[in-house]
């Protein structure tokens, strides 16, 4: 297991976001979380970031605890979140953004400083990915909603992490902007593990190899597309909340 | 490419100038100018927190001033040379800016802005009740020692030339830090802290050696300061003197190296200027001048001209 939490609780207030979850991803799968408004699919992954301490319970990435540690000392173990609201550095360049990403922390910094070849290459790789090549000198500010969305992904791509963790990549797209970005995860499938928080299902059904459902912070249930599409319960959250 | 050529010109004529000023200033102006780099160095060390890490300190008066004690008590103590003086001035600053930025970067928002606030009003308490030390209310007259043993610093071309090479390789020095990646790092705090931690960097020690930096660098200036003018007082370390770095700051342009030098200096000549003719008038010209940066140039000048030119 690359990724596993135990008991995992987080309360805020009287609300109990996530409750008692005992979660786990393989090396390299493709799994998607989904569940109604408010089930806790956002929560989960500030967790695992380190954004947020858990009130309960314990996160272990390949066997070893990460549940007390900082979001940068997180990060630097090879997780990378791409968050819902692109949280992007607005006055910096398109390139400086995915740079900032191929950078790390103090430790390191120096030591960038004498790989800056490197460093280019990296940029300009993760600039081709996410199809921002053309606009690598424009202020991150003026990018469309869409452009932002990938440059998000982008500087979490940078930090070429093994588990990267994605919160609605395609919320806000059009269909064009979508199948952009379904295609750039499919070519990271099989490279990098991956846990999306989706609530697009054409997304959800034609990516994911298992399917995680949350309600109320706890794990309704969980299978292939296929067995999540026939799930009863499943179908009984998504028609009472559509319905 | 023209521009860069255009600009290491306009930079090389301006250190030609400032190093040539004494040949053609008369000695008021001599002083006068002497005053303006320091203070400039100071106005930088709030931009290096704020303009470049998003860090709004209203206390850097408080390392200003331990730079500038740290000067006095030692020519009272050992009379050791200025070679001694500055760094020790560099290093107090230093030192006294750890403590409190210690504390003070693990605080967001208002919590850090109190936190930096704090000192100033401590420290000028503490400065006029220990009157025996720090001269109080009154101040300390000073005899700073002779600059390369025969230079006294009551010669305003001996101070001006003191200060001089201190202002440039400062000036240089932030030129360089901030394109080292280190450098850049702190852009990216200003920019969105939270996200900067997400991409693995420690946030917290980047705002704390931000923080010891300039720190070092208003010790500089107030070392500087209790030389040149042979006198220190409690009361520099007040927040309304903070508030001068801020302001001069925030008029030129904070986020660039230029915007300092161009606030300080205009603001201090106009204040200079107009204390002769017209006791209110600075007061009155510096709030008109900030309602017209905050209206008009919420970049500072040097902003919005560079957005002139480069738009
Ligand atoms: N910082 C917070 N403070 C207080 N309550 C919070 C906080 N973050 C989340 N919550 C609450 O925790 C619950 C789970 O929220 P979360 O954002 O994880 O849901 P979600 O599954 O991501 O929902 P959505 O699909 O709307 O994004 C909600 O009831 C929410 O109001
Ligand atoms: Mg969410």
């Amino acid at each position: 297991m690359l990724l596993t939490t135990r008991n995992l609780t987080k309360h805020f207030g009287g609300v109990a976001a996530i409750q008692g979850l005992d979660f786990q991803v393989d090396a390299l799968e493709t799994r998607a979380v989904i569940g109604p408004n408010g089930a806790g699919k956002t929560t989960l992954l500030r967790l695992i970031m380190g954004e947020l301490t858990p009130t309960r319970g314990e996160i272990f990435l390949n066997g070893q605890p990460i549940h007390h540690l900082p979001s940068h000392r997180i990060a630097r173990l090879g997780i990378a979140k791409a968050f819902q609201i692109p949280q992007i550095f607005p006055s910096l360049t398109v390139a400086q953004n995915v740079q900032a990403g191929v950078g790390h922390g103090l430790a390191s910094l120096w030591l960038n400083g004498g790989r800056q070849a490197q460093i280019r290459e990296r940029v300009a790789q993760v600039l081709d990915q996410i199809h921002l090549a053309d606009k690598a000198d424009l202020p991150a500010s003026e990018l469309a909603h869409g452009e932002q969305k990938r440059l998000e992904i982008g500087l979490a791509l940078a930090q070429s992490p093994q588990l990267l963790l994605l919160d609605e990549p395609t919320a806000g797209l059009s269909h064009a902007e979508t199948d952009e970005i379904m295609q750039l995860i499919r070519s990271l499938q099989g490279k990098t593990t991956l846990v999306m928080v989706e609530h697009d299902m054409r997304v959800v059904m034609s990516l994911a190899d298992t399917i995680s459902v949350l309600h109320f912070g706890q794990l309704l249930a969980q299978g292939t597309p296929q067995e999540i599409r026939a799930n009863p319960k499943v179908q009984e959250i998504y028609l009472s909340q559509h319905g | 490419m023209s521009g860069n050529r255009w600009q290491l010109l306009a930079g090389a004529a301006g250190i030609l100038g400032l190093v040539l000023a004494p040949t053609f200033l008369d000695s008021f102006w001599v002083f006068f100018l002497a005053e303006i780099l320091l203070f400039i160095l100071f106005a930088q060390s709030f931009n290096l927190l704020f303009g470049y890490t998003g860090l709004l300190s209203l206390g850097q008066s408080v390392y200003f001033t331990v730079g500038a004690y740290t000067v006095a008590l030692l020519i009272r103590q050992w009379k050791p040379g200025v070679g001694l003086l500055l760094p020790a001035g560099v290093l107090t600053g230093m030192v006294s800016a750890a403590l409190v930025g210690s504390l003070a970067v693990r605080v967001r928002g208002h919590g850090f802005i109190i936190i930096t606030a704090v000192p100033t009003v401590v420290l000028v308490l503490l400065g006029q009740d220990q009157s025996a030390w720090t001269g109080g209310d009154n101040g300390l007259n000073i005899i700073p020692p002779k600059l390369l043993g025969q230079y006294s610093f009551f010669d305003p071309t001996v101070s001006y030339y003191a200060v001089l090479p201190c202002f440039l390789a400062t000036m240089f020095f932030l030129r360089w830090l901030l394109a080292t990646p280190l450098g850049q790092a702190f852009l990216l705090v200003r920019e969105n802290e939270a996200r900067a931690a997400v991409l693995g960097y420690d946030t917290l020690r980047l705002k704390f050696v931000a923080f010891v930096i300039a720190g070092g660098i208003a010790g500089l200036a107030g070392a500087l300061d209790a030389l040149v003018t042979a006198y220190v007082i409690p009361s520099s370390a007040s927040w309304t003197v903070a508030a001068d770095a801020i302001i001069w700051t925030l008029v030129g342009g904070a986020g660039t190296l230029l915007g300092p030098v161009v606030g300080t200096g205009v603001l201090l000549f106009a204040r200079e200027f107009l204390s002769d003719i017209w006791a209110h008038g600075y007061p009155l010209l510096l709030g008109l001048v900030l309602i017209g940066v905050v209206l008009f140039a919420p970049q500072g000048v040097v902003g919005a001209l560079r957005k002139r030119m480069g738009g």
